[in-house]
């Protein structure tokens, strides 16, 4: 008997042996992408190789880590002194890198820039989306003291739009006269978007007809990473897509019968194992003109508090049915993608939007060459930061808090007064936390991380 | 390679003891239940042969008194050719907290758990709950967020008398030792999980080998797990063990008095996060109170293995009168590093109808309060979730068992 206890103490002697950030940051991979790397082994080690190109797509990659840390006990992030239980409330963005922002057209044909990425969206603390965004400015400028600036710039800007709309004002849609940056996105989207480059690309046309043009759109990285394939899908997902079309067609009666269908591989870094597919659909005559291209994409949960007392379910019925709801009350315009819609086929929650090139995302590179460019050049960035900090004060406050009331009356209170030690605050955390993001990514970009994170299905 | 190699031998060596297991939850899950102590005590008067006469010429007849028989100190193996229990736990509830109050209607607890018989030795338990399919606060759930079933124990167990030893052990989903301990007797299950389990987050069941010895009024029991509970298989090559060593002290028809310690050593999920615990418990039953402590010293706690902390709990029910109960519970957890989270409730419970064989249930008028500070905020420096809940608790435990 003594014997068999020592065995048992011998065989579960577990010690652990990596360090506690090092645990922290796989058991967050791990959960993150369990589903996914059950389903779909190779592709998530290959978002994995992705995250470990360099510290901007690692903070692209670890956005759930980013808000666990900012909630958890023994957190490895500094609270925020401009906190407190309404607040706390606010719809967020979840992810406001700089690079989760880009070019849209509206219903009415205006083009306007806002925020894009409405995967992780959901109910939480102001600062923790302000956060988000300086740690992104901060990395995408690789220079901490350019960054430090580019935080300050947005978090005045913040405080600023926050105060006027807690006053009443209405704050507007960015436009290409916010800045010259931007125009000349806006600018190259609209050109684009007018002459199909989207549909053409995914589906060029000859003699007449279209045709799906499988392969790779972009040649694969030498680290093995695809970086646009586009593959055929089998009927049964063909099947999915028709369902899903199906049910979003319901409120877009004007959309015509799907064409062809294609998986698409390569985009984004966090939801690059998710499901994405590109569909063209009949436009309103037999032309092949006027056909439309749909993205339907995957989306999974969005950030969630947890330990807060809450109803045991959300207020939306799938994932996606947040992440179409929620952008159309952070965006300036509802109507910014006339084509959005959700469906939910079987367990898949799925999200529907415009492919075409009127949605353009804003290139981080970009950034970093203003960053590094002519003092021009860096006020430009200043001015761009100031943009950014602005567009999510309108996001905030413009939405409506889990408690019913307008964000900015939430939000005001807390920074009436105490402008200066915001931006203070802001700018300590956000490049504290751009800090941690930097030495996470060089802790874990040698390691084999797909072997570590999921060992029973490794190859 | 050590590691593997020891724990097939662990299996292999368990093989002729693992087919032990804890008495069902049909089966009383005491031996205090089982002796029905929570009743008031019968009056001696009304069970004693009246004295003869003084005056009676007639002689007085011989009065053979039977000893009572010795009170089980644990719960009995259980023989059954088949045991059911149904238990179910219903909220309405109301909280009051910062910003909006919610109230709603929810099924806390759904449980269906059967044994059947192989043989006098052995036996295979089934327990099933119903949960909500979405995370907590989520929206990807089973067609919508449906209630679902999922396996909370499956096992085959059994138990061997030796002399004075009686050997018991089980293999499969099996309870955590150390919960069974603290829920042997718990009567406020329905207001709250034990501390241990609510503030800690322990498992109430894995994938493990459990094997239990009793010599008289001691039992030591041992479980190897993977220690990843019902929400994943096993994670890593380490295993989790966890002791429980128990002394029933007084054991008496008035009064039941045990002590429990724990001890568990083992590692959650890919990047091996310690689960480290030591502590120890009271249990006390009377026939018109009964109450319980615990406290446990954690090294590793959640998905932070370099979190420590020690938590407290404690529980008293009392009989005030007849079916009614007033009841009250606390439990805390204390972070080194800084930190406290903190639930404390009472209750007013009516119990209408009770009967050992055949089950019962209660109606709770509930309170709850939940509060936190620095770091074990939910939102550290922003909002600490602190929130009273009010509660109209309807539970039921109905146990079923062919012989």
């Amino acid at each position: 008997m003594r014997t068999a206890v020592v065995v048992l103490f011998v065989a579960s002697c577990a010690a652990p042996d990596l360090a506690g950030r090092e645990q922290r940051i796989l058991t967050s991979l791990a959960d993150d992408n369990y589903v996914w790397a059950a389903r779909d082994p190779e592709l998530t080690r290959l978002k994995l190789v992705k995250m470990q190109r360099g510290p901007y797509e690692w903070l692209r990659g670890t956005a759930s880590l980013f808000w666990r840390d900012l909630m958890e006990p023994g957190a490895d992030r500094s609270a925020s002194s401009f906190g407190d239980p309404a607040s706390s409330r606010v719809l967020l963005v979840g992810d406001p890198h700089p690079e989760n922002a880009g070019t849209f057209r509206a219903a009415d044909g205006t083009m306007l820039v806002d925020w894009n990425d409405f995967d992780s969206t959901g109910y939480g603390p102001f600062t923790g989306d302000l956060r988000r965004l300086g740690a992104g400015l901060v990395i995408a400028a690789e220079d901490a003291a350019i960054g430090a600036e580019l935080v300050r710039r947005a978090a005045t800007a913040y405080a600023q739009q926050i105060a006027m709309i807690a006053a009443g004002q209405k704050i507007g849609p960015v436009l290409a006269s916010a800045h010259a940056f931007l125009a000349d996105e806006i600018d190259t989207a609209s050109t684009r978007g007018a002459r199909n480059f989207a549909l053409d690309e995914v589906a060029p046309a000859t003699a007449g007809v279209r045709a799906i043009a499988f392969g790779d759109l972009e040649a694969v990285a030498p680290d093995g990473v695809f970086e646009d394939r586009v593959t055929p899908v089998s009927p049964e997902v063909a099947d999915w897509i028709d369902r899903a079309i199906a049910q979003w067609s319901g409120s877009h009666p004007d959309a015509g019968a799907v064409k062809l269908r294609a998986r698409r591989v390569g985009s984004g870094v966090s939801s690059y194992a998710a499901y994405r597919f590109n569909v063209v659909l009949d436009g309103p005559t037999s032309a092949i003109d006027d056909d439309l291209v749909l993205e339907v994409k995957e989306t999974r949960e969005g950030v969630i508090i947890r330990g807060l007392p809450r109803f045991s379910a959300a207020e939306w019925d799938s994932p996606a049915a947040r992440s179409v709801a929620t952008q159309r009350r952070l965006q300036a315009r509802p109507d910014a993608d006339p084509l959005l819609g959700h469906a939910l086929v079987g367990a898949l929650s799925l999200k529907l939007r415009n492919r075409e090139a009127f949605q353009r995302g804003l290139n981080r590179d970009d950034l970093t060459a203003l960053a590094s460019g002519t003092t021009a050049e860096r006020a430009q960035l200043g001015d761009l930061a100031a943009i950014y900090g602005g567009m999510l004060a309108r996001a905030h406050g413009q939405a409506l808090t889990e408690d019913g009331v307008l964000g900015a009356i939430a939000i005001a209170p807390l920074l009436a007064g105490r402008d200066a030690a915001f931006v203070d605050d802001l700018v300590s955390l956000a490049t504290a936390d751009a800090a941690q993001v930097i030495a996470d990514h060089a802790l874990m970009k040698e390691l084999d991380l797909f072997a570590l994170v999921i060992p029973e299905v490794a190859p | 390679m050590i590691r593997p190699i020891a724990w097939l031998a662990t299996l292999v060596a368990s093989t002729s003891i693992a087919f032990a297991q804890p008495a069902p939850d049909s089966e009383p899950r005491s031996a205090a239940e089982a002796t029905d102590v929570v009743e008031p005590p019968v009056e001696p008067a009304t069970s004693e042969p009246a004295a003869p006469a003084a005056s009676s010429l007639a002689p007085a007849p011989e009065v053979i008194v039977t000893p009572p028989a010795p009170l089980p100190l644990f719960a009995p193996w259980s023989t059954a050719r088949l045991a059911l229990e149904l238990e179910l736990v219903s909220h309405a509830r109301y909280a009051s907290m910062a910003g909006s109050n919610l109230s709603e209607i929810r099924l806390d607890r759904g449980e269906l758990g059967a044994q059947i018989a192989l043989g006098p030795h052995a036996a295979a338990e089934l327990r099933l709950e119903a949960i909500r399919s979405a995370l907590e606060g989520g929206a990807l759930g089973i067609d919508g967020d449906s209630m679902v079933v999922r396996v909370r124990f499956a096992n085959v167990a059994g138990a061997v008398v030796m002399g004075p030893v009686t050997l018991d052990g089980a293999l499969g989903f099996v309870p955590d030792p150390w919960l069974r301990t603290l829920d042997d007797g718990y009567t406020l299950r329905p207001l709250s999980r034990s501390g241990t389990e609510r503030l800690l987050g322990w498992l109430p069941s894995d994938l493990a080998a459990v094997v239990r010895a009793s010599v008289g009024p001691a039992r030591l029991s041992i479980s190897v797990g993977n220690g990843e509970g019902q929400r994943y298989p096993e994670r890593n090559t380490g295993k989790t063990t966890t002791a429980v060593a128990e002394v029933v002290a007084v054991n008496q028809r008035t009064l039941r008095l045990s002590f429990a310690a724990v001890g568990r050593d083992g590692s959650i999920g890919v990047a091996r996060v310690r689960d480290r615990r030591a502590g120890g418990g009271a249990t006390l039953a009377t026939p018109w109170v009964q109450a319980g402590v615990e406290v446990i010293k954690a090294w590793g706690i959640g998905d932070r293995g370099d979190a420590e902390g020690v938590e407290l709990g404690g529980w008293a029910d009392g009989r005030i009168v007849d079916h009614l109960h007033v009841a009250a519970r606390g439990a805390s957890l204390g972070f080194t590093a800084g930190g406290r989270v903190s639930t404390f409730g009472g209750a007013l419970a009516v119990e209408p109808w009770r009967d050992s064989a055949r089950g019962r249930y209660r109606i709770w008028l509930a309170v709850d309060r939940i509060t936190s500070s620095g770091a074990a905020m939910p939102l550290p420096g922003a909002d600490s979730g602190d929130a009273t809940v009010a509660m109209l608790i309807v539970s039921a435990v109905a146990p079923f068992v062919l012989d």
